[in-house]
């Protein structure tokens, strides 16, 4: 189909401008805030990468939705799909001996290139942050906790933050000894909330009633914190039993930063669980069909690129948090530039020079103010200003400035 | 209350399906009006609110979350791929998904040798072919009479959905090998299953009990 290509953007990717552009401006401010509160510095990697920092075992996307290109020497190169895996191997590779842990945050544009007509985005703007080297459930809790504030401070109210542990499913898979593939089916089941179907297929293995019992209960395991108290009567697995005891220390640490109204917890989600390795947590909110935030502790990690130390982090998509702003028709006002200084077109500049002064010392008080030369009668140029959202109109005429009734 | 938007497949699943809500005291009296153009049914004392979409739209809505949950065929849920709880075999609207072709085409899939492959769905032609079976297959995309390619010689198979078989039989092809089962099934939005997770989980609830009858 022969398109007007000079003008239009391709499938997946938009132009943001005016109040939108502001607000997602106004967001990323607030974010920046809150990650330095937390004492998490800023980094920035590049936006290509070579093909194998985000091949399967790291990233989040598989390799055919990736914008592959080639270097001079034929490497493959993509878009980063993803930002935890080059910040791991950034942090691997800059802090020589990781002794106090490593905290970093960021902003950037992520690229994926979905099949089309889907109604996604293919690039994507995801804030986050990452903490490495420090593997205790004290981490979690401030990551989490910083989670909770990042929301809280975009301007959201009514969220929920989900809390699993991919170690309660590990456990009784390793317990029953059942295979990689019938692993993948029984997870399928469980993290796509096919209750009945996991507990057919379940049955139909043949393996210990507690066992059987363990698989079938996580999807009892779900809800507020009280649900954690039904774990010892589902299973007697050790692993799986520490691993409610860690979203139980969890939950009180949490209690302390006050963010527990926040918290639910669901064991039976298990996303990517051979990628986590222990805490997992998504944030919901209405408004938004899919999940705002997502995270968890990523032990394994780094060590693929030759640091073995903990890691845990989340991500977040600017544009949910804008779809469940609107949603619930959350008001957020970016600094906008308020005073419009109209001058006259006169042939001697007189009133252009006066506009420049005017405005110059305005700037120098920290106000934002746009100049137009009056071209146009001012009627036109009172409308202009209406419709461009000024809350104030000066007018220079010679050597004077006065006020212009908007 | 917020209201849940339930996606329905139009149709004869959709009839089915609604018969299965009326059996839990689930009604929608607009839906039954036989003259009606609506395109949404409300039912404000509960709170729902139905639609009928083209079956292979229905996950796309409630992926989105344009509808809260949904109900439809698990062979449209494995072609798509969407992200969403699959929660629910409704085990009504049960076929299969077949390799179908003439008795002689039966030899072809034996050594994995390069073959033709008509079909309305791409997806699960490659996943079976190229991840189960280790065959190579050209395939070539229909929209619907699938069983003309392999008469016509446009393919040496079809994969298609099979109910009865009646329509294979009466133009000489047979089911040469099943993929997988498939019936109806319940699909919820990964959000709404978070933020309205009681109210959801009564309607499975009460819908599994219909299933099993009791």
């Amino acid at each position: 189909m022969k398109i007007e290509k000079l003008l239009h953007t391709p499938d997946g990717v938009r132009d943001v401008y005016g109040e939108e552009s502001a607000l997602y401006r106004e967001l990323e401010d607030r974010l920046r805030k809150v990650f330095l509160s937390y004492g998490y510095s800023d980094i920035r990697t590049p936006s290509f990468e070579y093909f194998d920092v985000f091949s399967e075992e790291r990233g989040s996307v598989p390799s055919r939705d990736l914008y592959k290109f080639f270097d001079h020497d034929g490497n493959t190169l993509v878009l980063r799909p993803d930002i935890t895996p080059a910040i791991a191997r950034c942090a691997a590779k800059y802090y020589d001996d990781i002794l106090f842990p490593v905290r970093l945050s960021y902003i950037m544009d992520t690229f994926i290139n979905h099949s089309g007509y889907q109604g996604r985005l293919k690039e994507r703007t995801q804030a986050g942050a990452e903490c490495f080297g420090y593997g205790d459930v004290d981490a979690d809790a401030e990551m989490i906790a910083l989670l909770i504030r990042a929301l809280r401070n975009c301007g959201l109210t009514e969220f929920k933050i989900e809390l699993g542990q991919v170690d309660f499913f590990r456990g009784l898979v390793e317990e029953a000894g059942i295979d990689d593939d019938t692993a993948e089916e029984l997870r399928s089941l469980i993290s796509g909330k096919n209750f009945y179907g996991l507990e057919d297929r379940a049955r139909k293995l043949g393996l210990p009633e507690d066992i059987t019992a363990g698989f079938v209960g996580i999807s009892e395991l779900f809800g507020d914190v009280s649900c954690l108290e039904k774990a010892p009567k589902i299973t007697s697995n050790p692993v799986a039993l520490a691993a409610v005891d860690y979203l139980k220390r969890l939950y009180s640490l949490l209690s302390a930063y006050g963010m527990e109204r926040f918290l639910t917890f669901d064991l039976g989600m298990l996303g990517n669980y051979t990628y986590y390795t222990g805490v997992v947590f998504r944030a919901f909110s209405y408004g938004s069909g899919e999940p705002i935030a997502a995270g968890g502790r990523y032990d394994r990690l780094m060590r693929q690129f030759g640091k073995d130390v903990p890691a845990i982090g989340f991500g977040m998509m600017l544009d949910t948090v804008v779809s469940a702003l609107k949603a619930q028709k959350i008001e957020i006002t970016p600094a906008r530039c308020e005073t419009l200084l109209v001058f006259e077109d006169d042939a001697d500049h007189t009133s252009n020079l006066t506009a420049i002064t005017h405005a110059r010392q305005m700037r120098n008080a920290g106000e934002n103010v746009q100049l137009l030369k009056k071209t146009r009668p001012m009627e036109d140029c009172l409308a202009y200003a209406k419709s461009a959202g000024f809350t104030r109109v000066l007018y220079a005429c010679g050597s004077e400035v006065t006020e212009a009734e908007l | 209350m917020r209201t849940l938007t339930i996606a329905l497949a139009k149709g004869r699943t959709a009839k089915q399906v609604m018969k299965m809500f009326e059996k839990i005291g689930i009604t929608c009296e607009e839906m039954n009006d036989p003259d009606t153009r609506k395109l949404i049914f409300e039912n404000r004392e509960l709170g729902l609110r139905f639609f009928l979409a083209k079956a292979t739209d229905v996950p796309t809505y409630v992926e989105h979350g344009a509808a809260d949950l949904g109900v439809a065929g698990k062979d449209i849920l494995m072609e798509e791929g969407r992200v969403l709880y699959e929660v629910l075999d409704l085990e009504t609207a049960k076929c299969r998904m077949c390799v179908c072709g003439p008795a002689e085409a039966a030899e072809k899939l034996k050594h994995g040798e390069q073959i033709t492959v008509a079909t309305k769905f791409p997806n699960i032609t490659k996943e079976y072919f190229l991840n189960k079976k280790y065959q190579t297959v050209e395939i070539i995309h229909l929209n619907g009479s699938i069983e003309l390619a392999p008469i016509v010689g446009l393919s040496d198979v079809i994969v298609d959905i099979v109910e009865t078989g009646s329509t294979l039989r009466e133009n000489g092809l047979q089911i040469l090998e099943e993929i997988c089962p498939l019936s109806a099934r319940v699909v919820v939005n990964q959000v709404s299953m978070k933020m309205e997770y009681e109210r959801i989980m009564e309607l499975v609830r009460g819908l599994r009990k219909v299933v099993k009858g009791e």
